[in-house]
């Protein structure tokens, strides 16, 4: 039976554009959670895959598959033809991005539109200009959002770029920060502490912008020392109604990379909340926002705050907002999407208990956490109450440096901040991950800092903290080097389990695990 | 056959006996020599990977998994890598040669052959997941051989420049 034909879902029975099959257009584990999400809602799943991926779980879990030619990211994952083509070939009505790839794609966005499919995500032109650094200040300025003290010219590699450069820097002070226009992530974007680093510094900022952005234009803002990098998750409806659903406090970061991520931000009082969920409801409808979105803003110590950037996508911390406060965000995307209004009222959006996520990478952090690459030999992830893991990959995949080294996300929520702590650290300890290096050791020596026990971290902390002063005793190494001894004398390796666990199994043989359902448990 | 744990060089050696089912040590060496055993005995039932032992009267287990000639252990929390090499054999450790110390592209060279570089000098730029890394040169001396051009992929390893 063709389950194209599957019946609209009750909670979209009133929608004015309601939709039944849904395209992902992504990989990972973006990809698998908002497969589960389509389940969920009564949806079906399109996944597309490109050679290396063609049996990651994505594909292994939706509803149905498409295979995108090609070598390259170009080809493949970016390519807006192939997948637009793809949704009308295979009956997609819709199209949701997720993160990274398309999603802050306008020219995207716009294509789907006029391929007469609904966009699970703003309008472009909301994208086009929270994508743009520069006219995103401009913006903001004019919309009485606070910015971070900066040049908001525009500097293109030319004959005068030099000088333009240096004049500006010499105008915001040292030090100072190089960003993308274009930019996100961390990429194209380095520190600048005095004038004679300013020029290798922004050729590297130029370079990694025009790599990875396809623009290497560069502006100038002032660095905020001892800042925390907190953000408000917003979401907007098509009839005008903004709701903010409280922050996010991303101030562990690496390489301006974030790498921890909590709900509530240890540093807000409820006036700094407020403050900085109506200035972030305000960047929102100045663009006429319409679906989830994110506001970034940089906290100083004296409770001052700044406007960074609006993400105009859901965020890879997402699920952190998710189990505090009780909404799923992707099925808010489903619904705003479809046409329907937000229900929910602002004074309805609690804050209950405490969440944190860590970012699992594939890295090596005792060398400079280069990533590492190879193949997954055992793959253990954590579960119980209160545990989530969102992640894209199973025992045996192999691990290549083609895409992101993100591995997993594993999000814990608790009744306070200290015991969501204390989960953490259980469930990374209790993550056993072989055959490709993780930062899942380093992520317990960073939790049981003093520093971040009591919430005082800034956006440094990493950097400014030696890795050695993180690491713990470590067991000897006669101990260690005998446990792999007794392995090979007991042939561990050809003694593993006849039972495949190759294959996904969360709707079939995971019948003796106690939290098999609690596993589902967004939001 | 000889283990070392990590980038560590001591080498150990290791013989175990085996009672009804639970194994116990019978000898380490340390680089050769004799050296205390830990009172550690290990259940020969594993499922999954994992190990049972009884440590210093404690009931403990860890993981372990093989991965080429590299076994890898979780122990408490903590992933450690253990190499075994054939007893009597060097370890490939080799002097020379500047090698990738991740997968990625060449994005930039900035030296040519013959040419005479300080110690610290960035000599190429590797490009991996996005993320630029710069190899340095580890002393002074001239550049002998470029082993790859611009654009080109590489492995975790690969010999990329020599310098004499």
């Amino acid at each position: 039976m063709n389950r194209g034909s599957l019946m609209i879902p009750d909670w979209m029975r009133d929608s004015p554009h309601p939709f039944t099959n849904v395209l992902i257009a992504n990989r990972g584990e973006i990809a698998v959670r908002i497969i589960k999400a389509t389940r969920e809602a009564g949806l079906r799943s399109i996944a597309i895959f490109s050679d290396a991926d063609r049996y990651s779980l994505h594909v292994e879990i939706a509803d149905d598959s498409f295979y995108l030619p090609g070598e390259t990211l170009e080809e493949t994952y970016l390519n807006l033809e192939s997948i637009i083509k793809i949704a009308k070939d295979s009956g997609a009505e819709a199209i949701h991005p997720g993160y990274g790839f398309l999603s802050e794609r306008p020219d995207f966005a716009e294509a789907v539109k006029d391929a007469g499919l609904i966009w699970i995500g703003p309008p472009s032109d909301a994208i086009a200009i929270m994508g743009n650094k520069i006219s995103a200040r401009k913006l903001m300025i004019d919309s009485d959002v606070p910015v971070i003290p900066g040049e908001e010219l525009e500097i293109t590699e030319d004959a005068e770029h030099l000088g333009l450069l240096a004049s500006a820097a010499a105008k915001i002070g040292y030090p100072l920060l190089l960003k993308a226009s274009a930019g996100g992530g961390g990429k194209g974007m380095r520190t600048v502490i005095e004038p004679r680093s300013l020029r290798t510094e922004y050729e590297a900022a130029a370079r990694e912008a025009s790599t990875a952005f396809g623009d290497g234009t560069i502006y100038i803002e002032k660095l905020l020392k001892n800042s925390r990098h907190v953000e408000i998750q917003i979401l907007s409806d098509n009839f005008g109604k903004t709701i903010h659903l409280n922050e996010r406090d991303c101030s562990l970061q690496r390489r301006f990379q974030k790498i921890i991520e909590e709900s509530p931000s240890p540093a807000l009082t409820p006036e700094i909340r407020k403050k900085m969920g109506d200035a972030a409801i305000k960047a929102a409808n100045s663009v006429g926002y319409v679906g989830a979105g994110t506001v970034e803003f940089l906290l100083t110590s004296n409770g001052l705050f700044y406007f960074l950037e609006m993400n105009t996508r859901l965020q890879v911390e997402h699920p952190v907002t998710e189990l505090v406060t009780g909404i799923d965000l992707v099925q808010k995307q489903f619904e705003i999407a479809s046409g329907l209004p937000i229900e929910v009222s602002q004074e309805n959006i609690s804050i209950q208990g405490h969440a944190i996520e860590a970012r699992i990478y594939a890295e090596d952090p005792e060398s400079g956490f280069l990533p590492s690459t190879g193949k997954i030999e055992t793959w253990i992830p954590p579960d119980g109450p209160g545990i989530r893991v969102d992640s894209g990959i199973r025992e045996k995949d192999e691990i290549s440096i083609d895409f992101d080294p993100m591995l997993a996300k594993l999000i814990v929520h608790g009744p306070d901040r200290k015991s969501a702590i204390r989960r953490l650290q259980t469930a990374l300890s209790n993550f056993i991950v072989l055959g490709v290096r993780t930062n899942i050791g380093f992520m317990q020596d960073l939790i049981s800092d003093q520093s971040f026990l009591i919430g005082d971290v800034d956006t440094d902390f990493i950097k400014n903290t030696e890795t050695t002063n993180l690491e713990k005793p470590k067991i000897d190494d006669k101990i260690i080097a005998l446990f792999a001894s007794a392995s090979d004398y007991i042939g561990i390796n050809r003694n593993t389990s006849t039972t495949s666990k190759n294959s996904y199994n969360e709707f079939n043989d995971n019948y003796q695990n106690p939290f098999h359902i609690l596993n589902r448990n967004f939001p | 056959m000889d283990w070392t744990v990590e980038s560590n060089s001591d080498r150990y050696s290791i013989n175990f006996k085996d009672n009804s089912g639970i194994i116990h040590i019978s000898e380490i060496t340390k680089n050769g020599e004799v050296t205390s055993s830990p009172e550690i005995s290990f259940s020969k039932e594993t499922k999954n990977g994992r190990i049972d032992i009884e440590m210093e009267g404690i009931k403990k287990f860890f993981h372990a998994a093989k991965s080429g000639e590299m076994w890898w252990i979780h122990f408490e929390g903590k992933v450690y890598t253990v190499s075994s090499i054939e007893s009597g054999t060097l370890s490939s450790e080799e002097a020379g040669g500047l090698t990738a110390p991740m997968p990625g592209t060449i994005q930039q060279i900035l030296v040519t052959k013959g040419q005479k570089v300080r110690s610290g000098q960035t000599l190429m730029i590797l490009e991996a997941m996005k993320m630029e890394h710069k190899i340095k040169a580890p002393n002074s001396g001239e550049i002998i051989r470029i082993n790859y051009s611009l654009g080109n992929r590489v492995e975790m390893g690969a010999n990329l420049i020599e310098i004499e």
